[in-house]
């Protein structure tokens, strides 16, 4: 059994990659998003790490005082790039989407922070509760 | 052999795209899990359990949870495998890299010194399954050692060692618990008339496409061993 794609080098990254060839010279249109720590985009941390230049772990495990981006803490993608961390709770009883922190690893530009913000609200709206922060 | 020159911002791209993360959104559940080729089944629900929140990355939040529920439980549309929701049709191929592949030495023994547990809890949900963990007897010979810490270790450790084989399957849920039961009331019916020769083929083909699909630019890995028998 061979390996899946086509071998490729990536400019300014180490290694050979595997790409699937009919996503070669693809239109591409971006959107703002809200992932899982599971999410396949960011479940290898070190492909995350190189290709995406993202520091991220799932931070439950961890003791409180030593979390840097919290407990449950989802990635931020805009466009093809992970650019922050989103520190929120559903509180169900309260009825609350608590949003504890908005991690920019570099400052959000208006546009994007309005992007983020509207992707909470519709995080919110899903789980049926209200944002609060 | 080509080797494919990409820029920076192409290669992001391209791993975003595979992930139905850009526009248009996608707008079919099931095409979805096809798509990615699996959802990890994680419970932790600090905002939504796993399954869930990757779907309503890609959906949006016309995505209803109970449509998932429904595409496992009702449609069959979708299956559940330890730990995973997959395509039906790349479950074959699942089951047999699993079966081709040497089971961990410990494993091996334990699964062979309870063998007439094996045949107990199979003949058991021949006749009243689906049953959930908890309804199942432990009648194991030789304990799994990390038992007693928690309730019916045994049953759940031999159910899911069972279901990596495909010799169950899980049918449903009641909350976190799971049910099981026969895979041929569960899984949709596989194409008849193929013999085992031509289901090892179509096996093989579809942990290739597995294969294909999941890596979309990642770093080169060392070449896999190739399936040697088909399914359940």
């Amino acid at each position: 059994m061979g390996q899946a794609g086509e071998q490729a080098v990536v400019a300014g990254l180490p290694g050979t990659w595997r790409v699937h060839p009919p996503y070669l010279g693809l239109p591409f249109s971006g959107r703002t998003a809200l992932l899982s720590p599971f999410d396949r985009l960011v479940h290898d941390r070190v492909r995350a790490e190189v290709l995406f230049g993202f520091e991220y772990i799932l931070e439950m495990y961890k003791p409180k005082q030593k979390r840097r981006w919290g407990y449950f803490a989802l990635p931020i993608l805009c466009r093809e790039g992970l650019v922050g961390k989103l520190d929120a709770t559903a509180d169900r009883k309260g009825g609350r989407l608590v949003v504890n922190a908005i991690h920019e690893d570099m400052p959000f530009s208006k546009s994007t922070m309005d992007a983020v913000r509207r992707e909470i609200t519709d995080l919110a709206t899903w789980l049926r509760l209200d944002v609060c922060d | 052999m080509v080797v494919h020159q990409l820029t920076l911002r192409e290669a992001r791209r391209i791993a975003v795209h595979a992930q139905l993360l850009d526009r248009p959104r996608p707008t079919d559940l099931v095409d979805v899990v096809e798509r990615l080729t699996f959802l990890q089944i994680d419970p932790t629900a600090a905002i939504a359990p796993n399954a869930d929140l990757v779907l309503w990355s890609r959906l949006g939040s016309s995505y209803d949870p109970a449509d998932l529920v429904k595409a496992i439980e009702h449609d069959r549309t979708l299956v559940e495998t330890v730990a995973y929701i997959r395509p039906p049709r790349d479950v074959p191929a699942v089951i047999a890299e699993v079966n081709a592949a040497e089971s961990h030495p410990f494993m091996a023994e334990w699964l062979v010194q309870n063998d007439s547990f094996r045949r107990d809890i199979l003949a058991l949900l021949e006749t009243s399954g689906p049953l959930l963990s908890r309804d199942i007897p432990d009648t194991s010979v030789v304990a799994w050692p990390s038992s007693g810490w928690t309730n019916n270790r045994n049953t759940t450790k031999m159910l899911e060692a069972l279901a990596h084989r495909g010799q169950v399957a899980i049918s449903g849920r009641k909350g976190r618990q799971r049910y099981w039961d026969l895979p041929e009331r569960v899984y949709p019916p596989r194409p008849s008339r193929a013999g085992p020769r031509e289901r090892c083929r179509r096996a093989q083909r579809t942990a290739a496409r597995l294969r294909r699909n999941r890596p979309t630019l990642r770093p080169g890995q060392p070449e896999r061993e190739p399936l040697r028998g088909a399914g359940w």
